[in-house]
C-alpha cells in the first residue's frame, strides 16, 4: 500500500544557500510499506532456513496459493497438488542450501516447482516406446522444458510487478508495456524526472532480486 | 541516466512481462488451494508433528486462471486424502494462531549495510539499516572523522538520508561514534537509500550545508 505522508517542513524546507549550494525540497515523499513486507518475508526465510516448523506452516500459507497456480498452469490442475506438496518437501529437506542473499524465497520455491515439473515431464518420455515415436516425443518434452522455464520466469515477474509500490509499478509498467522514455513517463505521471528515473532503478532491482530466487541455491 | 546495465536489464525483464501478458489460453479452473490439508501432507512427510493450528485458508472462490499448454494426462490425487479430515479439525483457532504467528519479534534484523566513501579530509564510517520489532533503525559507527571547521570547533557532523539523486533528504541527527537512529513509522527506507555525513555549521540553519564528507548506498 502507498501512502502520501506530508514530512516535517521546517527541517526540509528548500533554501535559498547564499554559496548556491543545498537546494533540497522533498515536501511530499512517497511513502510504502514494501520494506517492512520483505523484511517479515526476510525474517520467514532465515526461520524457514534455519528450521522452524511454524516458518513452515507460514511459508505453505503465504507462498502455497501461488506454487499451486503456477503448477496447474505447467503441469495441470490434477497434478498441481502433488506437484506442490513435493516442492515443498524438497524445499523443507534443502533449505540450508537457499542463500537468502541471493534471491527471493518466493523465487526459490517457484525454481524448485519448476524443476518438479520439468522431472514430470522427462519422466514421461522414460517409457520404452519405438524410435520414431520416441524422437517426436523428445522433441515435445524439450519445448515443454522450455515452457516451463519461461512461464516460471512470468509467474515470478508479474507477481513482482503487482508487489511494487504504486508509483513504482506504473513507472516499471509504461516503462516496459508502453515503451515510454524517462522524460515521458515523468510528465505522464507529473512526477520529476529523477524520481522516474530513481523509481525505475528501484524497481528493477527488485524484480531481479526475485527472479535470482529462482536459482538462490548456495 | 540508466546504466546500460540497467538498460539491458529493462529489455530484459520487459520481453519477459510483455510475453506474460500475452500469454493466454484456455481457460482452466483451478480449485482453491486447501492451506490446512497442505500443511499437514508436508508436515507429515518431513516427520513433523501435526500443528495445533494452522495458517489461515483462503475463501472459497474458484479462480479462472489462463493456461499455456494443454493440461497434463490426469493422475489420481495422492497422499493429501488421508489429511482432509485432520485438517477440518485444526482449522479451529486458525485466525488466533496466525495472530500469534504474525505478532513481531524482539531479534534485530539487518536489513542492509553501507561502507560511506571519503569525501572529506579524513574519517570513515558504516551504517547498517536494522528492523527492530518491526521498526526500522539506522546504526552508524563513524571513526576519526576530522573537518577544519568541527576542529576548530565551528561546526559538527550530522547524519542524513538521501535519494539517489540527492533531491531528498531526511535529517537524523549529530554523529556520534556510534549512533542509532530511529526512522519515523511508516516510512520506505528504499525511498531514501544513501547515508551521507555532513558538516554542519552553528548557524541555525537546518538544511543540508552541502559539505558532504562520506557518503554511501545502503545495499537494499
Amino acid at each position: 500500500m502507498t501512502a502520501l505522508v506530508a514530512m516535517p517542513r521546517q527541517r526540509f524546507a528548500a533554501r535559498a544557500d547564499d554559496r548556491g549550494r543545498a537546494h533540497y525540497d522533498p515536501g511530499v515523499v512517497d511513502i510504502d510499506n514494501t520494506a517492512l513486507e520483505r523484511a517479515t518475508e526476510r525474517k520467514l526465510a532465515v526461520r524457514f532456513v534455519a528450521g522452524d516448523p511454524l516458518a513452515l506452516d507460514e511459508v505453505v500459507a503465504l507462498h502455497g496459493p501461488s506454487l499451486h497456480r503456477f503448477c496447474a498452469r505447467a503441469a495441470g490442475v490434477e497434478l498441481a497438488n502433488d506437484l506442490v506438496q513435493e516442492t515443498l518437501v524438497a524445499a523443507w529437506r534443502s533449505a540450508s542450501r537457499f542463500d537468502p542473499e541471493r534471491g527471493a524465497l518466493g523465487g526459490w520455491l517457484t525454481g524448485i516447482a519448476r524443476n518438479k515439473i520439468r522431472d514430470h515431464y522427462r519422466s514421461r518420455r522414460s517409457v520404452p516406446i519405438d524410435a520414431d515415436v520416441a524422437a517426436v516425443l523428445a522433441d515435445d518434452a524439450a519445448d515443454d522444458v522450455d515452457d516451463v522455464d519461461a512461464l516460471a520466469q512470468q509467474m515470478v515477474l508479474t507477481a513482482a510487478i503487482e508487489s511494487l509500490p504504486q508509483r513504482m509499478r506504473s513507472c516499471i509498467e509504461m516503462a516496459f508495456y508502453s515503451d515510454l522514455t524517462h522524460q515521458q513517463i515523468a510528465e505522464r505521471t507529473n512526477t520529476p524526472l529523477g524520481t522516474v528515473k530513481s523509481d525505475i532503478r528501484r524497481g528493477l532491482a527488485r524484480l531481479r532480486f526475485e527472479l535470482e530466487g529462482l536459482d538462490a541455491f548456495r | 541516466m540508466l546504466s546500460d546495465d540497467d538498460d539491458q536489464l529493462l529489455s530484459e525483464l520487459s520481453s519477459i512481462a510483455r510475453a506474460a501478458r500475452a500469454s493466454t489460453g484456455d481457460e482452466v479452473e483451478l480449485p482453491v488451494f486447501d492451506t490446512a490439508a497442505m500443511v499437514a501432507a508436508v508436515r507429515a512427510e518431513v516427520g513433523l508433528p501435526a500443528p495445533a493450528a494452522v495458517p489461515e485458508v483462503d475463501s472459497g472462490t474458484v479462480l479462472l486462471l489462463p493456461t499455456a499448454r494443454p493440461t497434463a494426462p490426469s493422475a489420481p490425487p495422492r497422499r493429501l486424502g488421508w489429511f482432509v479430515a485432520a485438517a477440518a479439525v485444526v482449522l479451529i483457532g486458525a485466525f488466533a494462531a496466525m495472530t500469534l504467528l504474525r505478532s513481531p519479534g524482539t531479534a534485530e534484523t539487518v536489513l542492509a549495510v553501507a561502507e560511506l566513501d571519503l569525501l572529506g579530509p579524513s574519517g570513515g564510517a558504516s551504517a547498517e539499516l536494522v528492523e527492530v520489532n518491526g521498526k526500522f533503525e539506522v546504526h552508524v559507527h563513524t571513526e576519526g572523522l576530522s573537518d577544519p571547521a568541527v576542529d576548530a570547533g565551528d561546526g559538527y557532523f550530522e547524519v542524513w538520508l538521501l535519494d539517489a539523486d540527492a533531491t531528498s533528504l531526511l535529517s537524523l541527527g549529530p554523529a556520534l561514534e556510534s549512533g542509532e537512529y530511529a526512522l519515523p513509522a511508516g516510512f520506505d527506507p528504499a525511498t531514501l537509500p544513501v547515508v551521507d555525513v555532513s558538516v554542519e555549521h552553528f548557524d541555525g540553519d537546518p538544511t543540508h550545508s552541502g559539505l558532504s564528507v562520506l557518503r554511501g548506498a545502503l545495499d537494499l
